[in-house]
C-alpha cells in the first residue's frame, strides 16, 4: 500500500484559501454572464467570432453560457480535487477574459487588462504548487517557497499595475472615491480632492508592491534566505504580518468600493464586481497562513527561520 | 530528531474521474476558442492597406461644436504631405473654379496622422487639413473646395443651423464600428445606415446634422477610422455634394488620444464635453461617460443646466453609455445613473440620446427611478449605426421598445414638440414617438414657488 504523504498545515490553509478564491471568483463570473453583464469574452464573441451569423448576440451569449457554466463547475470540483488539469483550464479561461478586454478595447487603460487581471489568473497556478509539489520528493523543499514566490508576484504585480492606474489618474477610481465619500461618509468631493487622494494610493500601492518583493523572501528565494540577516529575519516577523493584512485589507476595501462607489441601494447584479475580486484578498491572507502556521514537518518550518528546525 | 507527526490528510494522487468527465467536453470547447482567437488575430490585418501618396484631397468633411449657427472646421486628407492646403468658400456654387470664390483660409492645422508600427508597415501615412470657421452666417448654404499643393477636390456644400426659433430636424446615430472582417467591405452596415442618412438629407434639407453618440470604431486610430472617414465622406455626402455636419460624442472605443485628430477642434477645452446650440430654442449637451462622471463634469453639467434651463426650449442629451439600457445589467449601469439622472430631473432635460447596446431602444417616461407619464424623461437610442445588433426583446420595467435593427433616429423640433422617428435600413419607421412637455415653463413656476415660499 502506497504510503501518505503529509501535508504542512499552512500548505493546507493556503490551499483553501484559495480554492475558496477559485469557487467565490467562478461564481461571480457565473452571475455576471447570466445577469447580462457582458463580459470581455462574450463580447469578442458577438463581435469577432460570430459576427457573420444572423444573430450573433445570442450565439455569443449560448457559447458564454455553456463555457461559464463549464467553468463554474470545473471550480466546484476543484475545491474538493484540486486536479491539475483544471486548474489549467480555470487558469486559461481566467486569462481569456483578461485577453479579451485587452483585445476589445472596450474602456480606457484596457491595455492593462491582463496585467491587472494577474493575481486571479495565477491563483490555480499557486494551487496547482500546493496540491501537486508534496506529492514529489524532490519538489516537496520547493512547494512553499514556489507557492509563495507565484502570490508575491499576483499580489505585487496587482498592486504595482492598480498603483500605476491609481497614478494615471483611471476615471472610474476617481468616482469611486467620488461616490463612496459622499455615500458612505455624506462627505461631497471634488474631482481634484479625488485624484490628491488618488495619487496618494498610487503611492501607498507601489510601496507595499515592493516591500513585496523582499518580505517575506524575495519571490522564489529558498527559505533560508533572511538567515544570513538575523536583524533583518527578526524585524520581517514583525513586518511581515501588518503588511499582508493591509494586502488583504486594502483588497478588500477597494473590491467593497465598487458596490459603495455607485450608490445605495446596492442592486444583485453589482455583486460579482465585489466577488470577482476574491483573489485579491484571498491570495495575501494565503500567503500569511504560508509566512505564520508551522509546517509539522522540520523543512517547513519558517516562522522562525533562526529555529533548529530551519533549513540549511 | 524529527518532531512527532500528526495525522496526516490524504494528499489526492490521481485526477478523480469525475475531473475527467469534465475535461472531455471542456477540452474541445477550449481549443475551439484558442483556434477563434488565432484565426481573428490573422483577420485583424485586413484593414491595413497601403495608401498611395497623392496630394489630392480625400475625407473631406464638417464638424459642428458649439455654435453651428457661426462656426464649423472643415478637414480634409491627403495621403503625402502637402506645403500648400488652402480652403475656398463661397456662399454661391462656383463649380470649383478657383478664382471665383470670394474667401480662401490656409489650413490652420496640418499634421500627420498618428500611425501605430503595423499602420506605418503597411504604408498608410496620412496627413490631415483643418481649417476652424467662424463669423459665418447662419442657416446659409456654404460652397467649399479644398485644394493640396494644386491637387482641388470636388465642390461640396454645408448648411449652418439656424440662430433663431424656426423648425429644424437633426439626425442621430451611434455605434458605427464594423467587426474587422466587414471593415472594408462596399456593402457593410455602416455605409447603409450613412446612405440612409444621406438620403434623409436630401428629403429634409432642413437637417442640421448628425449627431453621433460614440464608438466610431473599434480603436480609435487610423488604420480602422481610415475606414471611417471614407465611409462618411463617401456615403453620408449626399449626390449633390451636400456635406453632412457631424456633433461627435466619445465612446468606450474612443479612448485613444487620436480620436482628438480625427475631430480636430482649436482650443479643445474639455475632454468631449459641451454643449452645442442647434437653434435659437434647441441646446444639446454632449457628455463623455468614459472620463469622471461624478467630479469636474457634473459640477460642470449642473452650471449648464442651471444657466440653460429658464432661457431654452428645449435641452437635449447626447451620451455614449447609457443610463437605461437595454441589453446590459440595470444595476451595472447605476454609477452613470447616479451621477447625471438627479441633474436631468431637477433641471428638467427633455430627452436623453443613449448608443452603447446595440438594439432600438425607448423607454418609457422615466422618473425618479418610476414611470411617471406626467413628468417622465424619455432615454432612446442605444446605437445602431453599423455596429452588430444585439438580441433584443429583453424584459425590463421601463423599456417601451427594445428591437434589434440597424437604424438612424430623426427628429423634428418645433415650437411645441420633438417628434422623432427611428427609421431602419430598409426606409421603415419603426418607432415614432413625440416629446410636447414644456418642462422649461414648469421649471420656471416650481423656481418661483421655491422663491416665494423662501
Amino acid at each position: 500500500m502506497k504510503a501518505r504523504v503529509p501535508i504542512p498545515s499552512g500548505i493546507a490553509a493556503a490551499s483553501l484559501l484559495l480554492r475558496i478564491a477559485i469557487i467565490i471568483h467562478a461564481a461571480a463570473t457565473f452571475l455576471s454572464v447570466f445577469t447580462y453583464q457582458f463580459t470581455q469574452f462574450g463580447t469578442w464573441l458577438f463581435m469577432e467570432a460570430f459576427h457573420n451569423l444572423d444573430d450573433p448576440a445570442s450565439a455569443a451569449f449560448y457559447v458564454e453560457r455553456i463555457l461559464v457554466s463549464i467553468y463554474l463547475a470545473a471550480a466546484v470540483a476543484v475545491v474538493f480535487a484540486p486536479a491539475w488539469p483544471l486548474l489549467i483550464l480555470i487558469s486559461g479561461y481566467i486569462f481569456m477574459e483578461s485577453y479579451s478586454g485587452l483585445r476589445n478595447t472596450g474602456h480606457l487603460f484596457s491595455e492593462w487588462m491582463p496585467a491587472a487581471y494577474m493575481l486571479r489568473y495565477l491563483t490555480p497556478w499557486v494551487l496547482m504548487v500546493l496540491t501537486v509539489g508534496p506529492r514529489f520528493e524532490k519538489t516537496r523543499a520547493w512547494t512553499r517557497p514556489a507557492a509563495m514566490g507565484l502570490l508575491q508576484l499576483g499580489i505585487g504585480g496587482v498592486f504595482f499595475v492598480h498603483g500605476c492606474l491609481a497614478w494615471m489618474e483611471h476615471p472610474g477610481f476617481i468616482d469611486l472615491i467620488i461616490g463612496t465619500f459622499r455615500n458612505l461618509f455624506r462627505i461631497p468631493m471634488n474631482e481634484s480632492a479625488a485624484v490628491t487622494i488618488l495619487k496618494g494610493i498610487a503611492v501607498v500601492d507601489w510601496v507595499v508592491a515592493l516591500a513585496l518583493l523582499l518580505y517575506p523572501n524575495p519571490p522564489f528565494a529558498p527559505d533560508s534566505f533572511w538567515n544570513r540577516f538575523p536583524k533583518a529575519a527578526a524585524a520581517r516577523r514583525r513586518l511581515v504580518p501588518p503588511l499582508l493584512f493591509w494586502l488583504a485589507g486594502w483588497g478588500l476595501v477597494t473590491a467593497l468600493s465598487r458596490l459603495t462607489g455607485p450608490g445605495l441601494p446596492v442592486g444583485f447584479s453589482q455583486y460579482p464586481a465585489l466577488l470577482t475580486r476574491a483573489s485579491h484578498y484571498l491570495g495575501p491572507l494565503a500567503l500569511y497562513v504560508l509566512f505564520i502556521l508551522p509546517g509539522h514537518r522540520p523543512h517547513f518550518s519558517l516562522n522562525k527561520p533562526d529555529s533548529p528546525h530551519a533549513p540549511d | 530528531m524529527h518532531p512527532p507527526s500528526r495525522p496526516a490528510r490524504p494528499t489526492p494522487n490521481k485526477t478523480p474521474a469525475a475531473a475527467g468527465l469534465l475535461l472531455t467536453p471542456l477540452g474541445p470547447v477550449l481549443t475551439l476558442c484558442l483556434c477563434l482567437f488565432s484565426a481573428s488575430a490573422v483577420y485583424a490585418q485586413a484593414h491595413f492597406q497601403e495608401l498611395k501618396p497623392s496630394p489630392q484631397p480625400i475625407h473631406v468633411r464638417v464638424q459642428f461644436k458649439n455654435n453651428p449657427a457661426n462656426e464649423a472646421v472643415v478637414s480634409w486628407t491627403t495621403t503625402r504631405a502637402t506645403s500648400e492646403n488652402k480652403l475656398y468658400l463661397s456662399t454661391d456654387p462656383k463649380r470649383g473654379r478657383l478664382e471665383e470664390y470670394p474667401v480662401h483660409f490656409a489650413s490652420q492645422h496640418t499634421f500627420p496622422f498618428t500611425l501605430r508600427d503595423e499602420e506605418k508597415k503597411a504604408g498608410m501615412h496620412a496627413w490631415s487639413h483643418n481649417v476652424f470657421l467662424n463669423d459665418l452666417k447662419p442657416a446659409t448654404f456654404y460652397y467649399l473646395t479644398v485644394v493640396s499643393d494644386g491637387a482641388a477636390s470636388e465642390e461640396f456644400h454645408f448648411k449652418t443651423a439656424p440662430d433663431d426659433e424656426r423648425d429644424i430636424r437633426i439626425l442621430m446615430v451611434g455605434d458605427s464600428r464594423t467587426p474587422r472582417r466587414g471593415r472594408i467591405d462596399r456593402e457593410n452596415e455602416r455605409r447603409q445606415v450613412n446612405a440612409l442618412m444621406a438620403g434623409l438629407l436630401e428629403t429634409h434639407p432642413d437637417i442640421v446634422a448628425m449627431l453621433h453618440g460614440g464608438d466610431y470604431t473599434n480603436h480609435a486610430r487610423w488604420g480602422e477610422f481610415y475606414w471611417w472617414l471614407k465611409d462618411h465622406s463617401e456615403t453620408s455626402t449626399t449626390s449633390e455634394n451636400r456635406l453632412l455636419p457631424v456633433i461627435p460624442a466619445r465612446g468606450n472605443h474612443d479612448v485613444n488620444p487620436e480620436l482628438l485628430e480625427y475631430f480636430w477642434w482649436p482650443d479643445r477645452v474639455r475632454d468631449f464635453y459641451y454643449t452645442s446650440n442647434l437653434s435659437g430654442t434647441t441646446t444639446l449637451l454632449v457628455l463623455n461617460t468614459e472620463i469622471s462622471r461624478g467630479g469636474d463634469q457634473r459640477q460642470w453639467l449642473e452650471e449648464q443646466l442651471a444657466k440653460l434651463r429658464p432661457l431654452k426650449r428645449w435641452l437635449l442629451v447626447m451620451q455614449h453609455q447609457p443610463n437605461y439600457p437595454s441589453a446590459r445589467s440595470y444595476e451595472a449601469m447605476a454609477p452613470i445613473r447616479e451621477a447625471w439622472v438627479p441633474l436631468f430631473e431637477r433641471y428638467g432635460v427633455d430627452a436623453v440620446y443613449e448608443s452603447h447596446d446595440h438594439t432600438l431602444k425607448r423607454t418609457h417616461p422615466v422618473y425618479q427611478g418610476q414611470i411617471n407619464q406626467e413628468r417622465g424623461l424619455i432615454y432612446f437610442g442605444d446605437g445602431g449605426g453599423g455596429v452588430p445588433q444585439r438580441r433584443a426583446g429583453r424584459d425590463r420595467w421601463y423599456l417601451a421598445v427594445n428591437e434589434r435593427y440597424h437604424h438612424v433616429h430623426l427628429a423634428k423640433i418645433t415650437g411645441e414638440e420633438i417628434h422623432i422617428q427611428a427609421i431602419s435600413l430598409d426606409g421603415q419607421i419603426v418607432d415614432d414617438f413625440k416629446i410636447t412637455l414644456d418642462r422649461r415653463a414648469l421649471y420656471l413656476r416650481e423656481q418661483k414657488e421655491l422663491d416665494s415660499n423662501q
